[in-house]
């Protein structure tokens, strides 16, 4: 009993009265839980609310660049603005220049004596050799490579009753300028079983020197192998006529990023065929396209010359005539001599096909065709050796063309979906406004359709006309919407549908204002 | 910390051994509790404590209420224990004297527009500006042991080890809120901060009493300060914001206010800082009443007292009439004016049996006992030790 205990009897034993400061205390907050504490259900009210949701615009770059994600797409604005397209459609892939054969080397060291045991001391050097390690089955010669992801699956395996000091280092493959090497020292046999070691070394990023040791080899790779006893352990290994120690080396998976050297006379057929857009947001209808330039473009990036030959091409499905076709073109080397990749370029003009490419689509392509055939260095290595290909920039087939923006628009449709996740409102009562300006000269129908996971709800359907700017070009709708309809997840899709009345000019300002609020009651729930 | 700990239970210590040294000494004990809004009556309060629905003829009486005042909550609750000894200190005039004190403080107070915002919604008053400047919401608890010294007229100054094991304040400094009638922007400001005490604080704070009793006077005055000190809290976490958000609405796509932006794990960082402190120093809600008595006759007499502080968003004025009855009876009524609520009534009774004990029984807005429409209500119970 501590002397404030003390105290504290006395104290109140003196005071003669009954007061339990503990219990007075313990009471207080038993009282104060209980006002506070004594809450037996949720409380909630209710408040109405209106905010705005969304506010964007559509713009013709944004139709045309959400269309056609991976090219260049610029709206030149002007009395009628021009559209100007540029961006790859179909790129090549050439496997032979990418791709490096597994390739697997073995050394065994054996002793060159019958019987023992000879005793080795700490620091002894068995083997120091160096040896080009060949890659079998590339028909190119390659002299350089800078590989994009790779490994090199290596086992040890002694039978020697001594501590094995192995180094095998590659002075022609680098890492961040540093040389591969493996270092493994292995322990001592127990007699019975070889001792092993294995792992992988991850060659992504790897600079490999493919010279060999002399310097003027190709597809080779300088190494070299020394096998000791290691001289920081101080035991005698035992040695006999029947003990080896074997070293495997394993290049599995090279891929390439960047490829030097002759690359051979590679024969390239291909037959691709590329979607060009986004089907989602492809807008359908028609639409006159009278494109003051169009030209299909092949850039050869590779350094080494090509001979190139389209046969065919086909634009969903419809097939086109023209005069290239069939005919072997001469596209000359890349430049690479800055570091940046100067390509040779070979042209076609689209205005010169046969059937009219543009008459005969008045829409959007979605899919292009091309097939063909390809020669690499139709005229033998006349580089001396110095073909370059940098996988990140392939040959590629380019479309580019200009587009005046006038002409005649029938049900030339735009989709666009909003996806929602339900909310939790309870006792929601309200209404979804949807708000559209229009600021282009030609008259929009509108449909809409908000349909909702939740599978017992309809899905609300909505239609209305824009009259083309200026003019009546501002449309509201709202959508009654309650507690079941906020809840569910669900996807607003609106689609809108241009048309003219004969042809219209465009000045590439035009906008479509879309806005999205909503308004309404709902009780906020306190736990 | 530890040496804090260990000054505490000396200074609790002190005190009660100092206390056992004395055959007999006076002493009270005073408990309380009370509660009060100018705005919230006790229908709203009782839904929001024990639960229900709020019908919105409740939420609009009480913005009726309210005005164009800002509205305020507030609550205090404790326990106060306060001794002093009959045994003179060395000869001198002075006693030793002491007190524990327990208190429990609430405030919440907020403009119009946050009302409106909060319990109604932004939906009636299309573009309007709501104003949020000011708003708050607190609470503290803390117990403060002292000891100290007491002179003639019961003449008082303590100085105490306080120790705070809970805080939290939060409060839009500044903020406005407005959508536009065809409900196509918003814009919407708020530099707002919370503090969290995480760790038990320690402080000191002083408590005195000044008692103005002349027999040739014919009034008394008294001056009591209590709990003017600061705590200091070892880690006090600090959230704030400081943000406009001027929008007709969420772009589809984009870095700041679009559907893919928010959707992003991203968002909201830069929007809020936090930062955690180390012992930051807070000061304590003190309080200063200040109340003079006037007698009217021999037996009945009149009060008038104003008590300033203890998160108070208004001064209280108190004034009241007081008389005796019989030999152990006294009684009185008051009128009380401000503080967190509107105009009040009080009642009061105190009996004591001379050299013994006396209790004081305190009512603040007796209708606040069994009715709906009060705004508030208090209690406090005094027991005293005359022996």
């Amino acid at each position: 009993m501590g002397p404030a205990s003390v105290a504290i009897k006395r104290f109140a034993k003196e005071m003669n009265t009954r007061v339990d400061l503990q219990r007075m205390v313990m009471g207080f907050v038993m009282a104060m839980v209980m006002i506070i504490g004594c809450k037996r259900e949720p409380t909630s009210w209710q408040i109405e609310v209106a905010l705005p949701v969304l506010d964007d615009v559509v713009i013709w770059s944004d139709l045309l660049q959400e269309t056609f994600e991976e090219s260049e797409v610029n709206i030149e604005p002007g009395t009628p603005a021009v559209i100007a397209f540029h961006g790859p459609i179909v790129e090549w892939d050439i496997a032979s220049l990418t791709q490096l054969p597994d390739t697997t080397v073995q050394e065994v060291l054996t002793p060159e004596f019958v019987g023992g045991p000879f005793p080795v001391p700490p620091g002894a050097v068995l083997l120091d050799s160096e040896e080009d390690i060949v890659f079998q089955g590339i028909e190119q010669a390659f002299t350089e490579i800078v590989l994009e992801s790779g490994r090199i699956v290596y086992s040890v395996e002694s039978s020697t009753n001594g501590y094995v000091d192995l180094n095998y280092i590659f002075p022609s493959v680098t890492i961040s300028d540093q040389a591969v090497e493996l270092k493994v020292i292995l322990p001592p046999s127990d007699g019975v079983a070889f001792q092993t070691e294995e792992g992988i070394i991850d060659l992504s990023g790897a600079r490999i020197d493919l010279t060999g040791i002399s310097g003027n080899e190709v597809n080779r790779i300088a190494s070299q192998l020394i096998i000791g006893t290691p001289p920081d352990i101080a035991d005698t290994a035992q040695v006999y006529g029947s003990d080896s120690i074997r070293v495997t080396m394993h290049f599995q998976d090279l891929m390439v990023q960047e490829v030097a050297g002759y690359f051979g006379q590679e024969s390239i057929d291909f037959e691709v065929n590329q979607q060009l857009a986004d089907s989602m947001n492809l807008p359908t209808g028609f639409l006159e396209i009278n494109p003051s330039r169009a030209t299909l473009e092949f850039h050869n990036t590779i350094a080494a010359d090509l001979r190139l030959q389209l046969n065919s091409m086909l634009i969903d499905g419809v097939s086109l005539n023209h005069p290239e076709f069939g005919v072997p073109q001469l596209v000359g080397r890349a430049d690479w001599s800055s570091g940046e990749v100067e390509p040779s370029i070979w042209q076609m003009d689209l205005l010169d096909t046969s059937p009219a490419l543009f008459d005969l689509l008045s829409y959007f392509p979605d899919e292009v065709g091309v097939d063909g055939e390809g020669l690499l260095n139709p005229l033998g290595d006349v580089s001396g050796g110095n073909d370059y290909f940098d996988t990140r920039v392939p040959p590629a087939l380019y479309l580019d063309f200009e587009w005046p923006l006038t002409g005649a628009v029938e049900q030339f449709k735009l989709i666009r979906t909003l996806d929602f996740e339900g909310t939790d409102l309870p006792g929601f009562e309200g209404n979804l406004i949807i708000r559209l300006t229009n600021g282009f000269p030609i008259n929009w129908d509108f449909a809409g359709v908000w349909t909702y996971d939740e599978f017992e709800l309809e899905p609300d359907a909505f239609e209305g006309s824009l009259q083309a700017f200026p003019g009546s070009e501002i449309m509201e709708i709202r959508i009654p919407v309650d507690e079941l309809r906020v809840a569910s997840a669900g996807s607003l899709t609106i689609e809108a549908a241009m048309n003219s009345e004969g042809p219209v000019s465009f000045t590439g300002m035009e906008r479509m204002r879309i806005q999205v609020a909503f308004e309404g009651s709902y009780d906020v729930v306190v736990q | 910390m530890k040496k804090v700990v260990q000054l505490f239970c000396a200074v609790l210590l002190f005190s009660t051994a100092a206390e056992a040294q004395l055959d007999s000494l006076p002493w009270k004990l005073t408990i309380w509790g009370q509660h009060r809004s100018n705005t919230l009556d006790h229908e709203l309060g009782k839904l929001f404590i024990q639960g229900g629905h709020i019908d919105r003829t409740l939420v609009e009486e009480a913005r009726t209420a309210q005005g164009a005042d800002r509205g305020a909550f507030g609550f205090v609750a404790g326990a106060d224990w306060k001794w002093s000894s009959y045994r003179q200190w060395k000869d001198t005039d002075l006693r030793l004297c002491g007190s524990v004190q327990g208190k429990w403080l609430g405030d919440i107070r907020w403009t119009p527009e946050l009302f409106d915002l909060l319990f109604m919604g932004n939906g009636g008053h299309l573009g309007r500006w709501d104003v949020l400047d000011g708003s708050r919401i607190r609470t503290t608890g803390w117990v403060n042991a002292s000891i100290g010294l007491e002179g003639k007229n019961q003449n008082r100054i303590e100085w105490g080890v306080v120790c705070n094991p809970r805080h939290f304040d939060a409060q839009i400094r500044n903020g406005q809120f407005y959508v536009d009638e065809s409900i196509d922007s918003l814009i919407g400001y708020i530099r707002a901060d919370v503090d969290v005490a995480q760790k038990m604080g320690w402080g000191t704070a002083i408590n005195a009493e000044w008692h103005f009793l002349r027999a040739e006077a014919p009034f008394a005055f008294h001056v009591r300060l209590q709990n003017l000190g600061v705590v200091l809290s070892p880690e006090l976490a600090t959230v704030s914001v400081d943000t406009l958000v001027e929008t007709s609405g969420l772009t589809f796509t984009g870095n700041d206010l679009s559907l893919e932006a928010i959707q992003s794990d991203a968002f909201g960082e830069g929007i809020v800082h936090s930062d955690t402190a180390r012992w930051r120093p807070r000061g304590l809600p003190a309080r200063l009443d200040a109340s003079m008595e006037y007698p009217l006759g021999p037996r009945s007499g009149w009060d008038f007292q104003v008590q300033l502080g203890e998160w108070m968003p208004l001064p209280q004025a108190i004034t009241g009439y007081r008389r005796a009855i019989g030999k152990n009876w006294q009684t009185g009524v008051q009128l009380i004016a401000g503080g967190w609520g509107r105009l009040r009534p009080a009642a009061w009774a105190r009996w004591r049996k001379p050299g013994h004990h006396g209790w004081v029984f305190y009512i603040e807005d007796p209708f606040g006992w069994g009715s709906n429409s009060a705004y508030g209500r208090g209690l406090t119970v005094q027991f005293q030790n005359l022996k």
